[in-house]
């Protein structure tokens, strides 16, 4: 007997011992050159990340850890920069954190929990010293950037995801995604005068992403059920406030790429995704899977950057794994794979 | 005529009837040489199961090599058990002969079993013949059995017991057993009820701060009572009627949100259980039949859920029916077969469903139990399980044959050394396929093959006993059912890609040694396991650590009984574990370890006995969490006077 537990002791005890720390980078005081990324992390898992990706390739992959000394939550769905401040909308712990854009130092946290029920805050966008935040609770809340505390809310409709602006109005996709298989079909448009709702346009089932073009007309996406309802692009006039056209073929995400849109789709019967051009000015469809996309497991999310002319593909993979940040030359042809957080959502490109 | 075991521990129980409770057990340990299923077999005592004031049994759990238990809470919190790897729902509870149905979801949820009543705790490896064993549990890949004492072979428990038991952060039980035996009647009334308000202070990292914040919608009420009648008109027949019903009414606390305390999660569920059983032995065979009937109502309530409604309320109601008839020959002293067939039938019925499914699975049983040799024996068995389902009106129809062998052998010094092979499936669950969104109504079955060599040896020299057993063990699973998100991180699908393989050792050990009126024992179980992923060559995860498992687990308890009094002290541990696929160490779960003490009094006053245990449990207070984010308590003591007559 005294053998067994004797092994059991050595064994116990090689377990207990703790693997030396791996240095980790130090995050820059200062943010030059660069890309901040924002990483969602996984639902109830506590680890939305930022990773600073230095123009050489090298990783801090606790940005936010480094800067504030302690985690950013669960769920980071949204980042933006303003002014000199960035946004990072925390979808599941509900909290806006803000920080200084040059330092990255935190200057505050904003609670969204309304009463006992978290707001569940989305997507964030910007005009006139306001932020305006969409929150699953049905409401726009508007940020007072100087003060950074929530002004007023604005009731929309169910589960309220992505937002543009254009004709000093806001237009809000109402998913009522958490209503499934009953979702909601409409636009929601607020004026910015007023911070009111005027009307609600009816698009297509569970809407979500919100683009406007050079000349201020508004996209939607409408996601459909991600089965037999298909995913489609809407055009929406901003000064009517109506729904002027719906086009025939599948959209899945909407990059703005010069004058153009760079339109993704994933096909429902493969998990194959394909590019095409899209001219919203002719409202013409081109260059259709000019772009191999079959480098990137998951595209998560796809940016353009004017400055290089280069695409920037967030790729989750699996989305349980650490995922990459994909460089792409403007003619499809991968340059570099940054390995990031998991499930890389956003990037905010520092010149 | 040969008589059954089961008529000798009639006769036993009979002979035994009205008689009382030993203050503090100290039975006397005999070397008997080897029994025929001996190998791998693993068993934890009622004694050593009440000293813990455990509550539930998937405490109790923890103490067997090989079985990983998750748990997501502390009373109350859902606890599954899983075995060398493979998933929960490979692991077959039975409670006395009743399989635990698991219709919705698969798995059984241990925080509901009570401790109370229970005798003893098995971990089985292969007992084909035996006929009070339900057949799709000995088909499974693991069989835990709890042996209540409803069950007529235990004749140590009093005509009456009651229980009061108090402990930390709000928590009250009282239960009840009550047991009569006459010369053709055993009655047996079992119940419990407890309150637990749950709120506990724990601590969790934020990076590279520790929180201290109290737990909170983590309350619970449940009750559960049994009604049975053991009926024996003569030796040879013996009827068994058993009614269950419980219920409970809890909050889910669900994983600690950093920033984020509001969770508003309840969880209501009832259970009517009802079992209908009758064995024949007549010579050399024992026909054994029985019937179980179970309805089951479970409702999900979210009141900050975010839609229409401004709440999320889900009804699911399930039914289950199984028929089962078993008939065990022996064939002269070397040979016993068992020949048997049994039905079952599950429905569902939810409005979270993409439709109203039910299963029907017919199993055909045959097995064997050989002496070769003085030394040598032989275990088979063979299932035929079919399966017949409505998946989105296609009616599927699946067979599938599943065999197991153990062969074993006694070697000199008092050694006896095995092989075990088993294949096994696990069908997918009513979840997994039919729930909105994510469910996939063409899933297979996950299937499962399972090797080990397991070596036991035991010793007794003069009043010292001792035994140890060694099972290194490789089991291979392929067509694992998994949910992972596709379009994207809301957007899950339940799928059939993955493989795994566990190659590992197991060690179990226990060591007794009778003093003149007093007891010591200890126990140690220790399992090292590198149980990996093999779905995707070209993964980043692959020939990773599967998520959870820890490569070493473990426990030692330390016991002292004496005639009215007793003491324990046990350490359990956790190795580090993976909260995600990848082995980084961002996702790393830290190991941890708990330190349990208690003890025992026992006062006789004429025919009546009061016993007062107290328990101290994880005195290191050492904030752990067996799942990242579902804290478990600190430091917590447990009370418990009971009277038994």
């Amino acid at each position: 007997m005294r053998y067994s537990l004797i092994l059991l002791c050595v064994v116990l005890l090689a377990s207990c011992k703790k693997k030396p720390d791996e240095p980790t980078p130090s995050a820059p005081a200062t943010l030059g050159s660069g890309m901040l990324v924002l990483n969602e992390g996984l639902f109830q898992h506590n680890n939305a990340s930022m990773t600073w990706l230095n123009t050489d390739g090298t990783a801090i992959s606790d940005f936010f850890e480094q800067k504030t000394n302690r985690g950013l939550g669960d769920t980071g769905n949204d980042m933006e920069r303003y002014g000199n401040k960035l946004y990072i909308i925390v979808n599941v712990s509900s909290t806006i954190e803000v920080l200084n854009a040059t330092t990255g130092a935190a200057i505050t946290q904003i609670n969204m929990i309304n009463g006992s029920t978290p707001k569940q805050p989305r997507y964030i966008v910007f005009k006139d010293g306001k932020g305006y935040i969409s929150c699953y609770d049905g409401y726009v809340d508007v940020l007072d950037t100087a003060t950074l505390t929530i002004a007023q809310r604005i009731p929309v409709g169910a589960n309220p995801e992505g937002m543009a602006i254009s004709n000093n109005k806001l237009f809000v996709a109402n998913s009522g995604g958490l209503n499934f298989p009953d979702v909601d079909s409409t636009v929601s448009v607020i004026s910015l005068t007023t911070l009111s709702e005027i009307t609600r346009i009816a698009v297509g089932p569970n809407p979500g992403q919100m683009i406007c073009d050079p000349s201020g007309e508004i996209y939607a996406i409408s996601r459909g059920d991600y089965s037999s309802v298909p995913s489609r692009m809407h055009r929406i006039n901003p000064i009517t406030n109506t729904k002027e056209e719906t086009f025939s073929f599948d959209v899945s995400s909407i990059v703005p790429y010069g004058n153009q849109f760079f339109l993704t789709s994933s096909s429902l019967s493969s998990s194959s995704i394909v590019s095409s051009l899209f001219d919203p000015t002719t409202e013409t469809r081109s260059n259709i899977g000019f772009f191999d996309l079959s480098q990137v497991q998951t595209p998560y999310n796809i940016q353009y950057r004017s400055s290089t002319n280069k695409f920037y593909i967030c790729d989750a993979m699996g989305y349980t794994v650490n995922g990459f940040v994909r460089v792409f030359s403007a003619s499809g042809s991968l340059e570099a794979s940054y390995a990031v957080g998991l499930n890389p959502t956003k990037i905010i490109f520092y010149e | 005529m040969v008589r059954s075991p089961l008529f000798i521990a009639i006769l036993l129980v009979s002979g035994a009837c009205f008689s009382q409770v030993p203050d503090t057990e100290l039975e006397e340990v005999l070397i008997t040489g080897f029994k025929r299923n001996e190998l791998g077999k693993v068993e934890v005592s009622s004694t050593r199961i009440e000293s813990k004031l455990a509550p539930d049994i998937g405490t109790i759990l923890v103490l067997f090599p090989g079985i990983q238990v998750r748990s997501y809470g502390d009373v109350g919190g859902l606890k599954t058990a899983g075995f060398r790897s493979l998933g929960a729902n490979h692991t077959s509870i039975v409670i006395d002969q009743q399989e635990q149905p698991v219709t919705q979801s698969g798995s059984t949820d241990l925080s509901t079993i009570p401790t109370e009543f229970v005798r003893s705790v098995v971990l089985i490896r292969q007992e084909p013949t035996n006929a009070s064993l339900p057949i799709h549990a000995k088909l499974a890949g693991a069989l835990i059995r709890i042996n209540t004492l409803h069950n007529t072979i235990y004749s140590d428990t009093s005509n009456l017991s009651l229980g009061f038991q108090t402990g930390s952060f709000g928590y009250y039980s009282a239960d009840l057993a009550a047991k009569l035996t006459a010369k053709k009647l055993q009655f047996a009334l079992t119940g419990k009820g407890r309150t637990y308000e749950g709120s506990f202070p724990f601590k969790y990292l934020n990076y590279q701060t520790h929180i201290s914040e109290n737990r909170f919608n983590n309350s619970l009420k449940d009750g559960t009572v049994s009604g049975s009648i053991n009926f024996f008109p003569n030796e040879h027949n013996k009827f068994t009627i058993k009614a269950t019903i419980d219920g409970a009414q809890k909050e889910l606390a669900g994983a600690v949100v950093f920033y984020n305390q509001t969770a508003n999660q309840h969880l209501l569920t009832s259970n009517q259980n009802f079992f209908l059983g009758h064995i024949y032995a007549h010579g050399h065979s024992k026909l054994s039949t029985n019937f179980t009937f179970q309805n089951s109502y479970l409702t999900y309530l979210d009141s900050n859920y975010l839609n229409a409604q401004g709440y999320l309320k889900q009804n699911y109601q399930t039914r289950y029916m199984n028929g089962q008839f078993q008939d065990n020959i022996k064939l002269g002293s070397r040979v016993d077969v068992i020949l048997g067939t049994e039905f079952s039938n599950e429905t569902i019925i939810a409005g979270s469903l993409n439709t109203q499914p039910y299963r029907t699975t017919l199993n055909q049983f045959a097995g064997a139990d050989l002496l070769l040799s003085d030394k040598q024996t032989l275990s088979l068995q063979i299932g035929a399980q079919n399966v017949l389902e409505d998946r989105d009106s296609l009616l599927k129809k699946q067979w599938y044959w599943l065999p197991a062998i153990q062969y074993g052998i006694d070697l000199p010094l008092n050694i006896r050394v095995g092989l075990t092979a088993r294949y096994t499936v696990r069908q997918p669950t009513f979840s997994e396929l039919y729930y909105q969104q994510i469910g996939t109504a063409n899933l297979k079955p996950e299937e499962a093959y399972m090797v080990s060599i397991p070596v036991m040896k035991k010793a007794k020299r003069n009043s010292l006993y001792a035994s140890i057993q060694v099972e290194p063990f490789f089991s291979y699973a392929e067509n694992k059912i998994i949910a992972i998100p596709t379009k994207n991180l809301f957007v899950w699908s339940i799928q059939n890609i993955g493989i795994s393989q566990s190659t590992g050792i197991e060690v179990f050990s226990e060591t007794s040694l009778m003093l003149k009126r007093s007891k010591i024992n200890q126990s140690v179980s220790f399992t090292y396991q590198e149980a990996i992923d093999l779905s995707n060559p070209n993964s980043s995860v692959y020939r990773n650590q599967l998520t959870y498992i820890p490569k070493e687990s473990g426990s030692y308890e330390l016991s002292f009984l004496q005639k009215n009094w007793s003491v324990y002290g046990l350490f359990t541990f956790q190795g580090m574990r993976y909260a995600l696929q990848e082995n980084i160490p961002s996702n790393e779960v830290a190991a941890f370890y708990t330190i349990d003490v208690g003890g025992s009094y026992s006062l006789k006053l004429k025919s009546n006995t009061f016993k007062l245990t107290a328990s101290c449990k994880n005195i290191t207070n050492q904030y752990n969490q067996y799942i990242r984010y579902f804290v478990l308590p600190g430091i917590n003591f447990q009370l418990k006077l009971s009277y038994a007559l």
